[in-house]
């Protein structure tokens, strides 16, 4: 094959339409590719904000059904420069997440109110616990992403020690960052090395409609403790954005188990 | 050349990303497969009312308390007496082994069990407190059965004896001391009928 | 060119990583006790009665600290509706006071019998694990409570609880040596022999239905087998010397036991009727106390064939003996877990004896105990706990703990010594 190729060698300019006929067709690849793998919105975010790590009054609390969130938050920071490999993709596509808790605050907050009237009273305390701290995550988060836009394009912002591959400020990292959030006050285990993979179904208001362990190592505590923090954390999921449906996976372990 | 080997490159990257690809589906569904159980859970029915409860009488079972009368110690058939005339050996920690004063000791006791030939005698094993008690069992047997033996050997007639381990669970001194330890490890020479 | 090549390999690298894993890791570090809330029982019909109550709330607390998950919160909130069943109370207050699980009792009391309703709730998901119904006497409470806490375990870890066990021990309350059962809880105690000399070694049946022992009531320590319920009682062993360590199959069809009849203390094992005799052991040193691993394939026991006491293993045929325990001068007692992976055992050390755990392939030999004198180790039936006896307050008493060492807790109540606890299988 090398040969014939060889023997067919074009000019420069042949070389410039092969070269552009490859990168369409990789290009084509990629974006199928992302079609076919469903509606993640993207795979390889490199900004990151954690909203895990930042202070939090009670993170047993994690509830941020503030009536007035909305009205307070500042602006959603500016779309966030594009990542490298995001070149190869739709662009269009890629950009909308920005903040999506800041977007739709309030519709959450609506359907909230109506599934939980009965604590009604403790979830405005909490709200209003909640919001000083929402809005404490939101500067700070800003001021992440101000530095990040500004400097070095992939900084050590972000998770400690984490490789920078966890998440992005995209709508699976931020649920990703609400259930670790959650999982925290619920992790317990009897077994050395337990794993759970669930995967969600979001519906556009911001519900889990479907949750789906499809993968479990046996140990039944740990079971109990990632459909708690599921639970607890959907109490603070905003909706997708774009008004679809969001489905994604996630695996939950201990930390620092199983990474060697 | 070059470009025949972007193209080739390329090419393969393609093959990868799209075996990635598929690679990642069919995984997936192979655990989907794997684990049917759990999906999202029902909630649980609750049980408006008794009928729906499962029922579970908790009946104790009766549990009868000895039946003391028929055991009570007076199936111990032998009335052991204590044989003044003779003496007890002792022993070094964790040993079934005879000193030379054990020895000795036997000696003089085989003289006495020879003269009085009639008599029957167990020779009791015993062992201090620190052993764990199942080993001590085994242990004081080994005591009684090293004494026997010497006395058959002295011409004993071996009907004349036999032997019984105590383990621990006989002290002949209740202290937790070495003074005590060495006391109790021992034979002890019980004449029977 | 080979710039572009370059390029092209990092950008595809982090798309195909990305497609392969497909899943977002959520992780939180610790291991985290489960908040666990006891509602204040309530009288469903008549009046409320403060005994039943507060035995309820005290039988829970006692099992389920103990259990290892689960913090046992001290005071519950107070409540606008304080129903038993779902929808007949809210679970905001709960959530507010950081409760992942909430017991609810509800009894019921008429004369002497007593019906007590128990739902466990998951706080967080709001929804109901299990609810069950019982039915007895007014003192069957502390037993209604013991299953319903066997229930929550499992529920919440997948395998059923130990709490309705019962112990049997050698009881010296008498001054003599007796065997004697209690809850696992150390309560209601019920002496089983009253023969006035010295009876050693229970072991129970893997049905529960059975004890297996040694006495000494006809002169020589003999092996016996008693009907629990019945009393009824046969000697099993009185070969010549001991007949001790006795230690049911797991299947219930054996016994291993150690006898000293072909000289010096072996390893035999023999069916429950006491024939069908087989020898394992062969050699002049002592051996004692088989423990037979869960599947029934092999024997652990005590051999000093070595010098001292150390534990070894081998096939139940006798064959493939190998050494288990290396370090240590002395080490006796090996009880296999219910799972199969562990042994405990007691070792000599130079502050008394101490229970250890050991992988059933040797590694991982680790200190369970360290105050006071310890021994005599067994495990629950679900391996979650391990009974022993200890000096650590003066006399010899049991003690319960978990099987990592945690939450050593005294159980006997008795002023006598106690020893040689056995917990009993899951009764059917």
């Amino acid at each position: 094959m090398r040969r014939a190729l060889k023997r067919n060698e074009p000019g420069p300019g042949g070389m410039l339409v092969w070269s552009f006929l490859l990168h369409a067709a990789l290009f084509f690849l990629v974006t199928q590719l992302n079609i076919l793998s469903g509606v993640q919105p993207d795979n390889a975010p490199v900004y990151y904000v954690d909203v895990v790590n930042l202070p939090v009054a009670r993170p047993r609390s994690g509830n941020p059904a503030g009536s007035t969130a909305g009205a307070t938050e500042p602006a959603p920071p500016p779309a966030a420069p594009k990542p490298q490999p995001e070149e190869m993709r739709l662009p269009a596509k890629t950009t909308p997440p920005s903040r999506p808790k800041t977007a739709t605050a309030a519709p959450s907050v609506k359907a909230k109110q109506d599934r939980q009237e009965t604590t009604q009273d403790f979830e405005e305390r909490l709200a209003r616990l909640q919001q000083e701290t929402e809005s404490r995550h939101e500067s700070a988060a800003l001021d992440a992403l101000r530095r990040r836009a500004a400097g070095r394009g992939k900084g050590q912002a972000g998770m400690p020690g984490a490789a920078g591959k966890e998440a992005g400020s995209d709508y699976s990292s931020y649920i990703q960052s609400r259930l670790k959030d959650a999982f925290k006050s619920t992790i317990t285990f009897q077994s050395r090395t337990p794993e759970v993979r669930v995967r969600l179904t979001i519906d556009r208001a911001g519900h889990i409609v479907r949750q789906r362990i499809e993968y479990s190592s046996g140990d039944r505590l740990f079971e109990g403790a990632v459909l708690q923090a599921i639970a607890k954390a959907e109490k603070s999921f905003t909706p997708p954005p774009g008004g679809q449906d969001f489905e994604h996976g996630f695996v939950f372990k201990p930390q620092g188990v199983g990474k060697n | 050349m070059r470009k025949g080997m972007a193209g080739l490159v390329t090419v393969l990257f393609c093959g990868a990303l799209l075996a990635g690809g598929c690679a990642k589906k069919e995984m997936v569904k192979g655990e989907e497969g794997v684990v049917p159980p759990v999906t999202t859970e029902k909630p649980s029915e609750t049980p408006p009312a008794k009928p729906s409860i499962k029922e579970e009488a908790v009946k104790e079972q009766p549990i009868k308390e000895a039946q003391a009368a028929t055991e009570t110690g007076k199936e111990q058939p032998v009335t052991a007496q204590a044989a003044t005339e003779l003496e007890k050996v002792f022993f070094d920690f964790d040993s079934f082994i005879l000193t030379q004063p054990s020895r000795d000791t036997l000696s003089k006791n085989a003289k006495w069990l020879l003269k009085n030939s009639q008599v029957k005698v167990q020779i009791e094993g015993h062992c201090d407190e620190r052993g764990s008690d199942e080993y001590n069992l085994a242990l004081g047997e080994k005591r009684a059965k090293s004494a026997m033996n010497y006395l058959v050997t002295l011409g004993v007639p071996a009907n004349q004896l036999s032997i019984i381990s105590y383990g621990k669970e006989k002290p002949a001194d209740p202290g937790h001391d070495e003074a005590a330890w060495a006391k109790n490890r021992r034979d002890e020479f019980v004449i029977i009928k | 060119m080979k710039k572009f090549l370059v390029g092209l390999l990092l950008l595809c690298i982090p798309s195909l990583l990305q497609a392969q894993q497909g899943y977002l890791e959520v992780t939180a570090p610790g291991n985290r006790q489960m908040q666990l809330a006891i509602a204040q029982p309530v009288s469903l019909f008549g009046a409320q009665n403060a005994d039943i109550a507060k035995g309820i709330s005290e039988v829970f607390n006692f099992d389920l600290t103990l259990a290892g998950p689960f913090t046992v919160m001290p005071a519950p909130p107070s409540e606008n509706r304080s129903g038993i069943r779902p929808g007949e109370f809210d679970f905001a207050p709960w959530q507010a006071a950081g409760a992942n699980l909430l017991i609810k009792s509800g009894y019921t009391l008429s004369a002497d019998s007593l019906t007590i309703e128990f739902r466990l709730y998951d706080v967080s998901r709001g929804r109901e694990l299990v609810a069950k119904r019982y039915s007895g006497k007014r003192g069957d409470l502390r037993k209604m409570v013991h299953t319903f806490s066997d229930e929550i375990m499992l529920a919440v870890t997948g395998e059923r609880g130990p709490f309705t066990g019962k112990i049997a021990f050698v009881s010296k309350a008498t001054g003599n040596k007796e065997i004697s059962l209690m809850d696992y809880d150390g309560h209601n105690v019920q002496r089983l022999t009253k023969n006035s000399s010295i009876n050693l070694d229970p072991d129970f049946s893997p049905d529960g239905r059975e004890l297996i022992y040694t006495s000494y009531k006809r002169r020589n320590p003999d092996l016996y087998r008693r009907e629990l319920f019945s009393g009824t009682e046969a000697r099993i062993s009185a070969r010549p010397g001991i007949n001790i360590t006795g230690a049911w199959s797991p299947d219930g069809g054996k016994i291993a036991l150690a006898m000293s009849k072909d000289g010096n203390s072996e390893i035999y094992t023999i069916n429950k009727a006491g024939k069908q005799l087989a020898r394992l052991t062969n050699n002049s040193a002592i051996e004692v106390s088989p423990a037979w691993s869960p599947d029934g394939s092999r024997i652990a026991f005590v051999s000093d064939r070595l010098g001292k006491p150390q534990v070894f293993v081998m096939n139940t045929d006798g064959s493939n003996v190998r050494r288990l325990t290396t370090s240590g001068a002395y080490n006796v007692s090996p009880r296999w877990s219910p799972k199969g992976d562990r042994i405990a055992y007691c070792r000599q050390t130079s502050a008394g004896f101490q229970i250890f755990v050991i992988n059933a392939d040797g590694s991982n030999d680790s200190q369970l105990t360290t105050e006071g004198s310890n021994e005599h180790p067994r495990w629950s039936p679900d391996g979650r706990f391990i009974t022993f006896s200890s000096t650590r307050s003066g006399k010899e008493a049991i003690y319960v703990m978990r099987s990592d060492g945690s939450g050593q807790t005294r159980v006997s109540r008795g002023k006598g010594a106690d020893s040689h606890p056995v917990w009993s299988p899951r009764w059917q």
